[in-house]
């Protein structure tokens, strides 16, 4: 035993006995005691889009301990309950470290069981997969399925993998599920996607209006400054808008619960109020803003022979043409003030309260919503309409004045939008569509012009009907678990995993059930187990350093994606024509094309300042600075500016465009946005002109609408106490103590007529499928007569079964809050 | 049998006329080391010896000596000597 | 057994296993033992504090002397909840108690363990659910309740069955990170069934919520005390015949 380590026990004792009397030690002694050779280091949290920081402890290659972070900003030292039982994630009995494969007579085999193998065979059955697929069928019939839980490199890695190396673009991310109508709506609106707002108008807002977001449960934190807010600030009112009473309700000065779908109409009610009230922002909207009639009757994102997309006059069209103010002015006239009630099922009152507040030129207003908005069958017209209210007015990007689109996961901002790890994106705001987005990257990556594939691959949704279809064969899905969360499970995803042409990989750290339908299951790093960088939802970006090794055997995205590539030739992927145009490559590797390209590979491993960092031992370069600057490239001097590599690691994450060492915080306007000029006031630079679009979009009905049969409205969701499907959270004992079973939320007077009382053991159908669950008609969650609420976190009873995949056919983000359902006594 | 280190932390009230006493007997203890005394007279004091008996030896010397009023036990912790076990403290939090 | 031999002075530490196997071992064989008869010796007459009767229950020493130790509830309860109380259970023996932090109440709405109760030990006047009164939720460690440092945790709030009504959040600034707020559980006595849920659910390795007898719980006012709605109480209302 060490000297140390015995002056270490003596101080122990010492502290012991001092605190017992009150008595105060010298500050010597008692920092010994405390230090318990413990190791402190900082990471953002694994969960939320929020992006708190905390402070993680390591002892003995563990992470034993999490604290909030008091130098972060946004959480101030604080933390919530996910937050607070971080230390736990990582070690659940039945963490994954060997790769399994389902093998019979030693051979793999699609009804075999699972067996374990090394990460050579498990890596050599895919590479024989992925080309025997891409030379019989083509690169579309390989394809990815990544998250916006994702680090940036990771989401990098991956995307590049496929739209240079395979010549594909089915990658998508999980964030198709969550942010897709918000990137659909930036882009349309603003030209450039994220919140042009930040964290702060939340101490600077007069009024809040909350559109579909329980902010109580899903972003505990941001809520806790928006509780402050609402106490210290005299004039602060809170407005919430639902479907059924959450959580929020409980902070709620104008609460109102709208009937599904109706949120369309009170948002063109407010526009023509602002309108009939004398509102408008003349000066603002004549100079920044220009008006646009948007195609409707645009279907639901069906499959083509869907009777309802037959029936759709412009199924997937989102086109628009220009008008005038005036013609806006009629359009929007209709949606008076008595529609909007008799729609919305809201009182008349509460409409026009919440109508003044945007009005009043003297009111600073902060709109906030997620998934209420988002996961909507019209989601990109939702956000459009939002902007509108905010452009008529000119709140926006001013301290207060902020229309601000809450993100769901840790990265989706970071990884999947920025990133561009969407089937039809490129990195910063770029589009595969656009022959001048693929010549750039092209150049940035070194790859011949024609290396990208101009047409978008499958999304999200299409992935699982062309794996159903047998047109993608061989799939990948890392860092997600779309069995559970993906819509539709029964006939549209489960069909595709099980389908005898295809091969199916789940990279995971726990035995998910997507990973229990794959074929191969690969175990896999997470969080501080690897060198990581988020970007949360005020554009913050957030690294951390490695701080424990992932268990023996477990190896990160990262590490899994830049391996695989070694196992491909550039001659067995890519056709001879492209071949041709850049010879010296054809018997070089993925690897040496993509990720040993001279850009990075640039830095020594030495240049990192962890401890720790796996992937830099293994592949002798600094892997992820090396990603980092060659991603870097593409945003700086483009309105997405990053810091320095290092920075990241120093701050607790710094908002970008960051131009000469300075974030910014508000977009859009001058003195704040280095991208104005001086005496321009504001500028819509992600268009052209410089003008932010304000779009004339009707009420369309949702998909489907509850029936004499399935005669209730039904909204899945997240809880507080888990993530998302719980494959962590439900593995830290106290917090699924702390919820530990999903219910179905329903109205009592609903329960007695259907002969049902609290607790009940009922069955909950739709077309699609059913699942046995509890009923509950007290507690957190209030639906009105008609609707109900079932959270999505328990792997026993996987509720998206039920969910049509109906999507916004704009944006392909699937309705997740309105499927008819029946509910009866099991 | 391997060796031990052993680690006891005590509180010892001493009457208020005879501190300067204690403090110096208590001083004189091998092993003992004084970490604090508080205006009311009590002290902080670890122990440190190889063994079980080491340690209880001081504590009954410290009982016997002239002033002490009370001495009680707050912690203590055995450690092997020759190869330092490391703890999993996986549980714990915050 | 560690619960009984623990020091007084709460430090978190390292490792105190070895000293309880050390020096005061012989000492504390003995205390034990001594305790441990007490405390048999007690529970034919008292009910511990942690153990909860079921919905409806008479004041004990009536329900006692009503209670013919059938186990008729127990066999109703849907949750196994209630069970029988054997020697060291805290409960006269054969008597049905459940211990909120183990299997709390979930406050059926049928009451089944009352409509199978056939000595009226349980009350069959009691209809609503929500009218029991099994105990009194008690926010006990303040120190040492995530909440009260500013965190966002409320479990007991969110899993109790009268949210909002039996635990409110009570908003306070947050004075240390100046911008976030405070939400403090606050039981609602006069409302809280002592159901148990929210000891149940409480994060902590012991729940600093936790259920206990209404008359443990609660202080009672001295018969002077007319300092009930003071701020509506009028002379003329006094005059009427108010009762107090």
């Amino acid at each position: 035993m060490s000297i140390s380590r015995r002056e270490f026990l003596k101080a122990n004792a010492a502290v012991a006995a001092a605190t017992a009397v009150g008595v105060t030690l010298p500050v010597k002694m008692v920092e010994a005691a405390e230090s318990d050779n413990i190791k402190w280091d900082k990471a953002p949290c694994r969960f939320c889009g929020v992006g708190c920081s905390v402070l993680v402890g390591t002892k003995a290659g563990k992470v034993v301990a999490t604290k909030g972070d008091p130098e972060s900003p946004v959480n101030r030292g604080l933390n919530c309950i996910k937050g607070y039982f971080l230390s736990k994630i990582m070690y659940g009995k039945d963490r994954l470290t060997t790769p399994l494969l389902r093998m019979k007579d030693g051979k793999y085999h699609k009804e075999g069981e699972f067996t374990p193998v090394s990460w050579d065979v498990a890596f050599d059955t895919m590479a024989a997969k992925w080309k025997h697929s891409i030379a019989t069928k083509g690169p579309t019939s390989v394809g990815m399925f990544g998250s916006g839980q994702w680090t940036i490199w990771e989401g990098y890695a991956a995307s590049k993998l496929h739209k240079a190396g395979f010549l594909t673009n089915n990658i998508d991310p999980n964030a198709r599920h969550c942010m897709a109508s918000a990137v659909g709506g930036f882009m349309r609106t603003f030209g450039i996607d994220e919140p042009m707002g930040c964290y702060d108008d939340l101490e600077a807002a007069d009024q809040f209006v909350l559109w579909g977001a329980n902010m109580a449960e899903m972003h505990p934190i941001l809520w806790a400054r928006l509780s402050d807010r609402r106490l210290s600030h005299k004039d602060c009112r809170v407005h919430v808008l639902s479907t059924f009473e959450n959580r929020s309700f409980d902070l709620a000065d104008n609460p109102m619960v709208f009937r599904p779908q109706s949120d369309l109409v009170i948002l063109n009610f407010i526009a023509n109020y602002i309108i009939q009230h004398k509102a408008v922002n003349t000066d603002f909207v004549t100079k920044h803003t220009k008006f646009a009639l948007g195609v409707d009757d645009i279907g639901y994102g069906l499959r083509p022979d869907h009777p309802l997309e037959k029936k759709a006059k412009n199924p997937g069209n989102g086109k628009s043409s220009p008008i005038s103010f005036d013609e806006y002015a009629k359009f929007v006239s209709t949606y008076t003030l008595e529609y909007a009630a008799k729609m919305s099922g809201v009182e008349p009152e509460k409409l026009e309260t919440l109508a003044k507040a945007y009005a009043d030129p003297n009111v600073k207003v902060m709109s906030l919503w997620t998934m209420g908005i988002n996961q909507h069958v019209r989601g990109v017209w939702a956000n459009n309409m939002l902007y509108n209210i905010h452009l008529l007015t000119g709140k926006i990007a001013t301290p207060g004045n902020s229309p601000f689109s809450l993100t769901g996961q840790p990265s989706a901002c970071g990884t999947a939008r920025e990133v561009g790890t969407f089937a039809h994106r490129l990195p910063a705001d770029m589009e595969v569509a656009n022959d001048k987005h693929r010549a750039i990257t092209e150049k940035l990556w070194q790859v011949p012009e024609g290396t990208i594939p101009p047409k978008p691959g499958f999304h999200a949704v299409l992935q699982s009907r062309m794996l159903k279809d047998g047109k993608l064969n061989c799939y990948w899905t890392m860092c997600t678990n779309n069995m559970q969360a993906g819509p539709n499970i029964n006939d549209e995803i489960y069909p595709g995993f099980r389908n005898p042409e295809n091969f199916i990989v789940v990279s995971d750290p726990y035995p998910t059930v997507t990973a229990m339908a794959a074929d191969l299951i690969l175990p896999t790093a997470m969080w501080v187990e690897k060198e990581g960088a988020y970007g949360n939802a005020e554009r913050r970006t957030h690294m951390w350093h490695q701080q424990v090794k992932a268990p023996e055997g477990a190896k990160s995205d990262l590490w899994q994606l830049v391996e695989f590539s070694k196992r491909f030739k550039v001659s067995e992927v890519w056709p001879a024509e492209l071949i041709a145009k850049q010879p010296e490559y054809a018997d070089k590797t993925l690897y040496e094309v993509l990720f040993a390209n001279g850009v990075i590979n640039k830095f020594p491993t030495t240049d990192c300042k962890g401890d720790l960092n796996d992937e830099s031992a293994h592949f002798g370069f600094y892997l992820q600075k090396g990603i980092f600057e060659e991603y870097a490239a593409f945003g700086r001097g483009h309105g997405h500016d990053l810091a320095d590599f290092d920075r990241y690691h120093e701050t607790r994450g710094l908002r970008w465009p960051v131009v000469e060492g300075k974030e910014t915080l508000r977009r859009f306007v001058e003195g704040s946005d280095p991208y104005v000029k001086a005496g321009e006031g504001y500028k819509f630079y992600g268009k052209p002109d410089g003008k932010a679009v304000i779009f004339a979009l009707p009420y369309e009905p949702a998909a489907e609408e509850p029936n004499e049969e399935y005669d209730l409205w039904m909204s899945t969701g997240r809880v507080l106490e888990h993530w998302h499907t719980g494959s962590m959270t439900a593995r830290v004992p106290e917090l699924y103590r702390a919820y530990p079973d999903a219910q179905i939320f329903m109205h009592p007077e609903d329960a007695k007529a259907r002969g049902l009382q609290r607790g009940d053991e009922v069955l909950v159908a739709s077309p699609r499928g059913e699942v046995k669950t509890r009923v509950e008609t007290k507690g957190r969650n209030k639906p009105p007569r008609g609707v109900v609420f079932m959270p999505f976190f328990d792997a026993r009873q996987l509720v998206n079964k039920l969910i049509l995949d109906a999507t916004d056919p704009l944006s392909k983000e699937t309705d997740f809050k309105k499927c008819p359902v029946k509910v009866m006594k099991a | 049998m391997s060796q031990e280190y052993h680690v006891t932390s005590l509180v010892v009230h001493a009457a208020p006329n005879a501190l300067q006493q204690v403090e110096t007997d208590i001083a004189a203890l091998k092993g003992c080391d004084i970490h604090a005394i508080s205006p009311e007279g009590k002290f902080v004091i670890t122990l440190e010896g190889n063994s079980q008996k080491a340690i209880l030896d001081n504590v009954e010397a410290i009982n016997a000596l002239s002033g002490v009023l009370s001495a009680s036990l707050i912690y203590h912790q055995v450690e092997p000597l020759e190869q330092e076990l490391l703890e999993k403290k996986s549980e714990e939090t915050l | 057994m560690s619960q009984q031999v623990k020091s007084p002075f709460t430090v978190k530490q390292v490792n105190r296993r070895q000293f309880l196997a050390a020096t005061a071992k012989a000492g504390c064989v003995m205390g034990l033992v001594g305790l441990g008869l007490t405390a048999t010796a007690k529970s034919q007459g008292q009910l511990a504090p942690q153990a909860c009767r079921p919905p409806g229950a008479l004041e004990e020493s009536d329900f006692l002397s009503a209670c013919v130790r059938c186990g008729l509830c127990v066999e109703a309860c849907p949750y196994d909840t209630l069970s029988l109380a054997r020697w060291f259970d805290g409960a006269a023996t054969g008597t049905p108690f459940f211990t909120a932090r183990r299997i709390p109440c979930e406050m059926c709405e049928d009451i089944p363990c009352i409509k199978a109760c056939p000595s009226g030990a349980l009350d069959p006047q009691l209809e609503q659910i929500s009218d029991a009164k099994m105990g009194v939720a008690v926010l006990i460690d303040e120190k040492n309740c995530l909440n009260f440092k500013g965190l966002r945790c409320d479990v007991c709030y969110r899993v109790c069955p009268l949210i909002d009504n039996a635990i409110t959040l009570e908003r306070q600034r947050n004075q240390h990170s100046d911008h976030h707020a405070m939400f403090l559980p606050t039981v609602n006595s006069d409302t809280c069934t002592g159901c148990g849920k929210c000891e149940h659910a409480c994060v902590l390795d012991t729940a600093a919520i936790k259920v206990l007898p209404t008359a443990l719980a609660l202080g009672k006012a001295a018969a002077h005390d007319t300092y009930i709605n003071t701020e509506e109480t009028t002379l003329e209302m006094l005059n009427k015949g108010l009762t107090l």
